[in-house]
């Protein structure tokens, strides 16, 4: 049993550390990205469209006040999702003992992920269109199964609802 | 684990801990904020970084040379902020702080008024090779 995990039986101890780490963990994230971008406060204040003060505060874990307004600009700048989520207490320890300043530098943007998948989309359509598996007429959709790597076939007759594993 | 910086606690003689006397005679929400910002500080790889406010270098004395502090508060009735400081060797090139002791701060004074002193003469024994370092960890062993 970890060290911190002992110390989370004590309710107020719980409250107290995770509502600290919920306010220390957003800056962190907002300095270790940008850091890792190479990004100045200016250039990310731009991009995020708000000031280098809004920047500079988001960055302090002793502000504490940040909005999520304020985050989703941020993220935005970053052209990344940031999400808020409840959990149990032992996510919270595994994302404090777990996480790290390099999983940040990996971190990409949504052109980032599109990119490659965008052309493997378009052999994947030609392939089809070249030897008429699909059908005449029919449209091919990447739905939520598609970063699962399947794909659904819509359009009638034969095929119809067919999942390809690509 | 994605560790960057190691912490340890310095037990200078068979007397005990400075650092955890200090943090066991804390309230739970001192050592929660304090806990949640050494978790953060292990994970931060710069910590000269000017917007990093968790961490200071005691530079104003000559007698304090060669201490740095971890740095946090704790919001109070009508979010009346009081602030603490464990005080400490921290050594940059082998990416370490070894916790000596802590403290209050009332204003601009440390409460205890000696604590400054006293953590200068428990580095003093540090770098004098008397004593113990130990990884981090002011849980409860006993019982």
């Amino acid at each position: 049993m970890s060290t911190i995990w002992k110390k989370l039986k004590d309710k107020r101890y719980r409250e107290e550390y995770a509502t600290a780490m919920l306010k220390r963990m957003i800056p962190y994230q907002t300095r270790a990205i940008r850091k890792k971008r190479g990004m100045s406060q200016a250039e990310l204040a731009e991009a995020a469209k708000v000031t280098q003060g809004v920047i500079s505060r988001a960055e302090d874990p002793d502000y504490g006040n940040l909005t999520l307004t304020t985050i989703g600009k941020i993220a935005a700048g970053y052209d990344l999702a940031a999400i808020i989520r409840f959990v149990p207490f032992s996510e919270l320890v595994r994302y404090s003992e777990n996480t790290t300043e390099q999983e940040f530098a990996e971190m990409p943007t949504f052109v980032q992920q599109e990119t490659p998948k965008q052309k493997k989309n378009e052999s994947i359509i030609h392939g089809l269109q070249g030897t008429g598996n699909a059908g005449n007429g029919r449209e091919i959709d990447e739905d939520v199964f598609g970063s699962l790597g399947l794909w659904a076939l819509k359009g009638q007759g034969q095929g119809e609802g067919m999942e390809m594993p690509i | 684990m994605g560790k960057i910086w190691q912490f340890f606690d310095y037990y200078p003689d068979e007397s005990g801990c400075p650092i955890r006397d200090w943090y066991k005679a804390q309230t739970v929400e001192v050592q929660a904020r304090f806990d949640a910002t050494v978790d953060t500080l292990e994970i931060t790889e710069d910590w000269e970084n000017p917007q990093l406010r968790s961490f200071g270098v005691l530079e104003r004395k000559p007698e304090h040379a060669g201490l740095s502090q971890v740095k946090f508060y704790v919001l109070g009735k009508n979010a009346k902020k009081t602030h603490y400081r464990a005080v400490g060797r921290w050594r940059k090139e082998a990416k370490e702080f070894i916790f000596l002791t802590g403290f209050k701060k009332d204003g601009r004074s440390p409460v205890p008024p000696n604590a400054l002193d006293e953590a200068a003469r428990l580095l003093k024994a540090l770098e004098e090779q008397r004593g113990e370092i130990h990884e981090h960890n002011l849980e409860e062993t006993e019982g």
